[in-house]
């Protein structure tokens, strides 16, 4: 049926074509969704004071929404997944830092308020 | 044919390094510390309280990146389990911080009511004391105007009738007795020396029980008038004079 040359030259492009398929199948689509999620974390950590309580980590995560953002520019929507899904968990860090920082405020500021009610009826 | 031969050999060759190398996949050093961390925050009460689904998020997403497929997931899932630990710490702290605070203002709360009944009280037992004072001092003006009274009370010699339109004393004492009804007053009944000794106990005693029984007959409980008679034992002037004897001729009262 085929010479072994003409079988060769099948396996090198049935090779190629899998290498090809192979990193098909590994890509995926750019991850806008996860982006946009990243940003929307971003901007709620913002509404609850997370510049004040916890401005590293609002930085960071806008850091690694931006670099998600260029690798999505370059076409390298894994790395570009994986930082916005970096980026959201930052962001969720920040909110949650932001509330324990208000949080602890509030009962620092209750407890020197029942002090000095406390030296005052003394 | 010779270099098809050893490319048969060399693609199998590379996929089976390449099983090898996946399931051999190093944890790197920030899962590890991701885990540690993960299992402080794991045994802290805390935690476990305030932040059980976060902490559940977390290992979950720790136990994806030991099966990653590539160490740049691995790395970046290490990285967000790490996070989502932190989070959680965070959240915890955060409840705990509104616990304590809603704690803060109960005591509070609890400490004002304390200070406003003390204040109340403390207002209340100085306008009892004012008013307190202020009857004392209606008391003793009544008082005032009764010994003043009774120093006109005067009995037909010898008897223990009174002589008539004596009677304003007793009738001022009646109207106290009424608007101080904690009071209890004590008629001594005394005598001059004219006559034996023993009339005259007697004599002092019944003009003293007949005060006692003309209060009694205006209200006065009985148990609230002592009537002593001391005859002409306790002379307050001498028994040689005519005035002096009608000043030892007299009935004192004391209130208690």
């Amino acid at each position: 049926m085929f010479t072994k040359e003409q079988s060769a030259s099948f396996i090198k492009v049935f090779a190629f074509v899998g290498a090809v398929a192979s990193i098909t199948a590994c890509g995926i689509d750019a991850p806008k969704a996860e982006i946009a999620y990243a940003e929307a974390t971003i901007h709620s950590a913002r509404n609850v004071d997370a510049t004040r309580y916890a401005g590293v980590e609002l930085e960071r995560a806008k850091g690694k929404l931006h670099e998600a953002k260029s690798a999505m520019n370059d076409g390298d929507n894994e790395k570009a997944l994986r930082l916005a899904k970096e980026a959201t968990a930052t962001a969720s860090l920040a909110q949650e830092k932001a509330e324990a920082g208000k949080a602890k405020t509030a009962e620092s500021q209750m407890k020197d308020s029942l002090n000095m009610l406390e030296s005052q009826l003394k | 044919m010779k270099t098809l031969t050893v490319k048969k050999l060399i693609i199998p060759a590379i996929i089976a390094t390449l099983a090898v190398g996946c399931a051999e996949l190093q944890k790197p050093q920030s899962l590890l510390d991701a885990e540690q961390a993960y299992s402080v925050a794991a045994n802290d009460p805390s935690v476990q309280k305030y932040a059980a689904d976060k902490l559940a998020e977390a290992n979950e997403t720790l136990l994806s990146a030991v099966t990653a497929e590539s160490a740049e997931d691995m790395a970046s899932l290490a990285y967000i389990g790490n996070i989502q630990v932190e989070s959680a710490v965070n959240a915890a702290a955060a409840e705990q911080s509104r616990q304590n605070t809603g704690n803060l203002i109960a005591q509070k709360e609890q400490l004002v009511t304390v200070a406003d009944s003390a204040k109340e009280e403390a207002a209340k037992l100085q306008s009892d004391a004012v008013q307190q004072r202020l009857l004392d001092m209606e008391a003793s003006e009544a008082e005032r105007e009764i010994l003043l009274a009774f120093g006109n009370i005067e009995f037909v010699s010898g008897t223990a009738n009174l002589v008539p339109g004596a009677s304003q004393g007793i009738d001022l004492l009646a109207d106290y007795m009424r608007k101080y009804p904690d009071k209890t007053v004590t008629l001594s009944g005394h005598t001059d020396s004219s006559g034996s000794a023993e009339l005259n106990k007697n004599l002092s005693q019944q003009r003293a029980d007949f005060i006692r029984d003309v209060l009694i007959s205006k209200g006065t409980s009985p148990e609230r008038i002592s009537a002593i008679g001391y005859g002409e034992s306790q002379p307050i002037a001498s028994n040689a004079t005519t005035v002096g004897r009608q000043k030892n001729r007299r009935i004192d009262i004391s209130f208690d």
